[in-house]
């Protein structure tokens, strides 16, 4: 069975995507959703769940990523 | 005349996350407006203003700072006097040790001992320099044909750039003064 493996971002990356959003949010940068919250931490998990942060990863070019899998019996 | 130049740099500006919303080309025009205007570099000599911007690459995030860092060519007029160069500018100020003379975005002095062989008296009421013998005089907005000759361009401290100008030599002086001497020339001759 061959399994192509959607593209995610690894824990580390969801991290520090999330914590440089946070770090910009907490120094007035405009939000891009609706929300009640006041804390840019949460502000920026949610912004991250819909996938909405304007930040891409440049992952280095030998860097370990899981593309796809044959399962061979 | 090697006064004004054209450059092209790359270099790297800062966007605070406060202004990230707006319209990101006008705020890095106006980022490098304030980060550069008035800059000197001795090999360039002063930027005066951006005139366009070439390329700005991707923005980087780095750790600790919620800043964006753009990598930004773009290019810039430069001002840059040089040695022994004959230019021509108006005076914007008479002060009693002599001149100033304003040569465009820099002022440089001319001081009394370089205006004339003349001996020279200030006059404090009309702000007039005035030749003992010759009764020449030198006011505000005179527009005068210098030399540079002497050139202190600090990099850290715009402000305090010196520009040193002499007057002291064949054809150089006043508009008003060398009209007369060519007058006089012609009219000998």
């Amino acid at each position: 069975m061959k399994k192509v493996f959607p593209f995610e971002y690894t824990r580390f990356e969801k991290a520090r995507i999330i914590g440089a959003r946070a770090l910009q949010i907490a120094m007035g940068a405009p939000v891009l959703i609706e929300t009640n919250s006041k804390n840019p931490l949460d502000i920026a998990k949610d912004e991250f769940e819909r996938g909405v942060i304007p930040i891409t990863v440049r992952r280095r070019r030998d860097a370990f990523v899981w593309l796809q899998r044959h399962d061979l019996f | 005349m090697l006064m004004y130049g054209r450059i092209k740099v790359r270099d790297t500006v800062r966007v605070p996350p406060d202004k990230l919303g707006e319209n990101l080309d006008e705020i890095i025009e106006e980022l490098l407006w304030e980060n550069f205007e008035g800059r000197i570099d001795k090999e360039y000599g002063m930027i005066v203003c951006i005139e366009s911007i070439e390329e700005i690459g991707e923005g980087k995030i780095i750790e600790g700072d919620g800043g964006i860092y753009f990598d930004v060519v773009f290019n810039a007029i430069t001002f840059k006097p040089v040695m022994q160069e004959v230019v021509e500018g108006v005076v914007s100020e008479i002060v009693e040790f002599g001149a100033f003379v304003s040569l465009g975005p820099l002022d440089g002095l001319l001081h009394m001992s370089q205006i004339t062989d003349d001996y020279l008296n200030y006059d404090e009421k009309s702000k007039r320099l005035i030749g003992k013998e010759s009764r020449r005089t030198i006011e505000e907005g005179d527009i005068v044909r210098v030399r540079i000759v002497a050139l202190s361009l600090r990099e850290k401290e715009p402000e305090k750039s010196k520009i040193g100008l002499t007057m002291r030599q064949p054809w150089l002086g006043a508009m008003k003064w060398i009209q007369e001497d060519k007058e006089k020339l012609e009219s000998g001759g």
